[in-house]
């Protein structure tokens, strides 16, 4: 029983020294550069790599295959487009082995070397900021415009846009919530 | 261009990943929106435009980086 004792003893001093070895900096406080107010700023000093990276809503989800997800997220912006075109290319043909050209008149290297690059195009000069309306394209994006079904448009809808007009739509039209008419802009949450 | 989650939701999602899959002839017509009533995780941030260069047009993305 006293064995019993001492080792009980034993095995809480060995819990209180491994559970409570704090390091001293559990404080968690910026420890960055000094701003003008006096506040103590990030510090965002050392090497940062690039865990993700995206813009155009669902290039990634539909035409990055699952093999390839974490390799697109650390390519550079700049290195996708020899990095994954073709991939782009083959995937686009596989979802859609009708392709010819699509609504912008792009051949199938051309719309995916267009998407293997994902960033959004922003007009800096025009006055219509649109992902696609028809007229404007890729100007931009306004918060209501319905990108998912642009992006079927291309990818199913042919020369014309009136191919397969089962798949050119997801027939989900506009947010469940009206947007904001200013700064940030989004809809207040639920 | 920061809202992309949001309208990201704003469509059926396993319904458009089991047509990508070829498992769904087709979208339902009117559709579901399965993120309806669900909020999502948001960074807005506005500039002026004079911030991000002079010529006609930008390309914009976003990155999260990690520290290594």
């Amino acid at each position: 029983m006293k064995l019993n004792n001492i080792k009980l003893a034993a095995i809480a001093m060995l819990v209180l020294f491994s559970a409570l070895n704090c390091s001293n900096d559990d404080d968690n406080g910026p420890t960055g550069p000094t701003a003008t107010n006096g506040k103590t700023e990030p510090n965002f000093t050392g090497v940062y790599a690039q865990g993700e990276q995206m813009e155009r809503p669902a290039i990634n989800t539909v035409f990055v295959g699952m093999a390839d997800k974490n390799t697109f997220n650390i390519t550079l912006t700049s290195n996708q487009d020899a990095a994954f075109q073709t991939k782009f290319q083959n995937r686009l043909l596989a979802l859609n082995p009708d392709y010819s050209t699509n609504a912008l008149a792009f051949t199938a290297e051309q719309f995916t070397t267009a998407l293997a690059t994902d960033v959004l195009t922003v007009s800096l000069t025009g006055t219509t900021t649109t992902f696609f309306d028809g007229t404007n394209v890729l100007t931009g994006r306004a918060s209501n415009d319905d990108v998912i079904s642009t992006e079927l448009l291309l990818i199913f809808g042919g020369p014309d846009g009136s191919e397969k007009p089962g798949l050119s739509d997801d027939n989900v039209d506009s947010n469940d919530k009206a947007f904001l008419a200013s700064f940030p802009y989004l809809a207040s949450p639920h | 261009m920061l809202d992309q989650e949001i309208i990201l939701s704003s469509f059926i999602f396993s319904l458009f990943n089991d047509v990508l899959a070829g498992n769904q002839p087709m979208f339902a017509d009117p559709g579901t929106d399965s993120f309806a009533g669900t909020n999502v995780m948001s960074i807005a941030v506005e500039l002026p435009k004079s911030m991000v260069g002079s010529g006609d047009s930008v390309n914009i993305w976003v990155e999260s980086k990690r520290k290594q």
